[in-house]
């Protein structure tokens, strides 16, 4: 009795704060006076059961039936000893609420007017943990309510309803499925999601998000987070020193208890995200964008790929939808995005049925065994946010390289690979990548640049055997024309026809590539011609 | 917020004029006594509530711990806020305006914590008018005049109650309703567009359903 009363106070005074010292919120909350006397009588009907304790009954049933009598009277409250309710059960205002013949699950929340019983053939309704029940609600017969479910007001049962889904209406109809009730219940996270709720043997996953600029975007990512179907996590939210700090820390308030908040000085996404892998719990990190998000089902596909493997993977990733909300972006996206932007034009392709984004493997495809190599050819390319690291492999890899700023992901995925790890992924689109301009990855040419930086460290870092060297020597060298070509371009529109050539030619040594050598010939002869040509044709595929 | 101070004896005049009108429009209402509005103020529970959530009112809204009529109003709102849960079964939200008259249910369970109730509205036991949670726009809803509610009506969200509209009874509104309007059902509908509800506003008779044009 007295746990679960307890349990009933505290979650009282997180849902009507203001009311300091339990005696205060005793009187102001009717629903607490009466769920006392429902507690009590509970307790005395057990207490039944031991002769020592009559004594005590006699005394205390008067007791029972006088405050009992109190709540019915004076607020029409009646929660009768037949129904069982679990610990953590909130009445909210007073009025007309009727309980008796259920079974009500833990940490629920009904409404005035509201009335839960059995039918006239005695079989009462059953109602999971977590249930928010709306004032003016009918739940008569034996019905079924899983757990997590929301009841809207005024609603009238009819039929059962399913766990995590939000019905509504008169009789009731199922609205939403997967409907995130945390907030109108207002638990706290240690209530909400007791972890290993489900299954013991499926492991914590650390979700890690550095957040950078992100106050706009950032509730709506932590709301897929927390949307997901895989229960087993923890959130780790590093602010990167944003100058927006204060405008970020109002948007995850309402997040604020159920995730581990670190703030440091700016020092880029590789610090920030390593931060994040020190302070993670979990036995795998999943890596997420603040301007990202996720698909319900993220985590949980991910972990069901990973462990199907045997050993189980280091590293998993799936496909996401990269989109952008300006339209001027949506069209430079596939240029864009990505270590590598196909010379060939191969990802301009727009993929309009996948709502305005496109498929990360349409821009960057993967092809057979996720290995060392494939990595480095390109055959396999693993985006930032769907990607799941085992924590072992990240930190006996070495964690994110602090020094890069572009490109980091990528250079730690090498690292992995070349552990001679487990790797794979997943063809279905599990999250989508916004896309922002001005953001880290969106320029080019840095990200090029980046890319270079990172295959020039690894080159020289680590033990590389014969084949992985020369697919390592390749990649850098292209990785280097395509640099010299962007130099190029941007020399050519700025008017610096000298430097242009010469990068050009420097791009041309490798890239074999009819136009390449045609604006070399254009510019020997008819540098402006050129410039403008080169101009025109640029802005029409923007 | 604060303005012109009143004495006691100014107040007390304010208070039983206001006082007086709602008895009268209650007494049109219940048909009490034979014009016997003492008989009618003693009667009517939704009176009382009335009246409490007037001085309640006052307090918000002149708020002068100097003034010997703020401390007089002050006391009576304590009074009064346990007075209407334990004896006209409600409760209001201080800073619900209620400008003119308007009669309150006498079964009670009124919920209310709208923005501003209009006059000549009649509201029905059993309604709940309150912020709208599960769709998390947190909002609540402002009452035009000559509305008429019934009971067992939920009203939640930033919405505006058109005047004379008229909500049905068992009700669960959660949008806009034009003025003259009938609205009806779990979700609500709209089920029939400039309806003349004088006649409902004349008696405390509930109707369960009006005649619907095709809309």
């Amino acid at each position: 009795m007295t746990t679960a009363f307890i349990a009933d106070v505290r979650r009282c005074a997180d849902i009507d704060q203001g009311h300091n010292g339990v005696l205060r919120l005793f009187a102001h909350s009717y629903g607490l006076q009466a769920l006392l006397a429902y507690r009590l009588g509970r307790y005395l009907l057990r207490a039944g059961r031991s002769y020592y304790l009559w004594p005590l009954l006699l005394v205390c049933w008067p007791i029972y039936y006088v405050l009992s009598r109190c709540a019915r009277v004076a607020y029409d409250i009646r929660l009768e000893l037949s129904a069982d309710i679990g610990p953590g059960f909130y009445v909210g205002h007073f009025g007309a609420i009727r309980v008796r013949r259920c079974r009500i699950g833990a940490n629920c929340s009904i409404g005035q007017l509201t009335t839960i019983s059995a039918a006239a053939d005695g079989r009462g309704p059953v109602i999971g943990d977590r249930v928010w029940i709306g004032a003016h609600t009918q739940i008569v017969g034996p019905h079924r309510i899983g757990s997590d479910a929301t009841v809207g007001a005024g609603s009238v049962i009819q039929g059962d309803i399913p766990e995590r889904s939000l019905c509504l209406g008169n009789p009731a109809h199922l609205v939403r499925h997967n409907y995130n009730n945390r907030r109108i219940l207002r638990l706290r996270e240690a209530v909400a999601y007791p972890h290993h709720a489900h299954r013991d043997d499926l492991p914590l996953v650390s979700v890690i998000i550095p957040a950078y600029k992100a106050a706009a975007y950032i509730h709506e990512t932590l709301e897929s987070v927390f949307c997901q179907t895989y229960r087993n996590f923890e959130v780790i939210l590093i602010n990167d020193g944003s100058p927006d700090t204060e405008e970020f820390e109002r948007a995850i308030a309402p997040h604020r208890d159920r995730i581990v908040y670190i703030s440091q000085e700016n020092r880029g996404p590789s610090a920030a995200r390593n931060a994040g892998i020190r302070r993670a719990r979990g036995e795998y990190l999943a890596f997420l964008d603040s301007d990202d998000v996720w698909y319900p089902t993220c985590l949980a596909a991910q972990i069901e790929l990973a462990l199907s493997r045997q050993p189980p993977c280091d590293l998993v990733y799936s496909d996401v939808l990269v989109y952008s909300d300006s339209r001027q972006h949506r069209r430079s996206i596939s240029t864009t995005r990505g270590p590598r932007p196909s010379p060939e034009g191969g990802g301009r392709r727009m993929a309009k049925s996948h709502g305005g984004g496109i498929r990360y493997s349409e821009i960057c495809p993967s092809i057979g065994p996720v290995t060392f190599e494939s990595l480095l050819r390109e055959d396999c390319q693993a985006p930032t946010s769907c990607t799941m690291v085992r924590r072992q492999a990240a930190i006996s890899a070495g964690l994110f390289d602090e020094n890069l700023r572009r490109a980091e992901d990528y250079d730690l995925w090498l690292r992995i690979a070349h552990r001679a790890s487990n790797m794979a992924y997943a063809r279905e689109v599990l999250g989508k990548n916004r896309v922002v301009p001005g953001s880290l990855s969106h320029d080019n040419m840095k990200m090029l640049e980046g890319l270079v930086d990172v295959l020039r460290k690894l080159s020289m870092s680590l033990n590389l055997s014969a084949s992985e060297r020369s697919a390592l020597e390749n990649k850098l060298a292209a990785a280097k024309a395509q640099v010299d070509l962007e130099r190029g371009k941007a020399s050519l529109l700025d008017g610096k026809y000298d430097q242009a050539l010469a990068s050009l030619r420097a791009a041309g040594s490798l890239l074999a590539n009819t136009k390449l050598r045609l604006a070399q010939l254009g510019l020997k002869f008819a540098p402006r011609l050129t410039r403008a040509i080169v101009g025109a044709w640029l802005t029409g595929k923007r | 917020m604060n303005s012109a101070p009143v004495t006691v004896a100014q107040a007390l005049e304010r208070f039983v004029r206001q006082f007086a009108a709602d008895a009268r429009f209650y007494q049109g209402l219940t048909r009490a006594g034979p014009g016997s509005l003492v008989w009618t103020a003693l009667r009517n529970r939704g009176l009382w509530l009335l009246t409490s959530h007037r001085i309640a009112h006052f307090c918000l809204r002149r708020r002068n711990v100097r003034s010997p009529v703020w401390w007089i109003a002050r006391l009576c709102k304590s009074f009064g806020a346990g007075f209407n849960v334990l004896c006209c079964r409600s409760q209001f939200a201080e800073d619900c305006e209620i400008d003119g008259v308007a009669y309150l249910s006498n079964h009670g369970y009124l919920l209310c914590s709208a923005l501003s109730i209009g006059s000549g509205s009649l509201i029905h036991d059993r309604c709940t008018f309150g912020h709208s949670v599960a769709a998390g726009r947190a909002g609540r809803p402002a009452i035009g005049k000559d509305v008429w509610i019934g009971p067992d009506c939920v009203i939640a969200g930033p919405l505006t109650l058109g005047d004379a509209a008229t909500v049905l009874p068992g009700t669960v509104l959660t949008f806009s309703v034009p003025p003259r309007a009938v609205v009806k059902g779990n979700p609500a509908r709209i089920v029939r567009m400039d309806f003349d509800n004088s006649q409902l506003r004349r008696s405390l008779n509930i109707v369960l359903d009006v005649a619907t044009d095709n809309l």
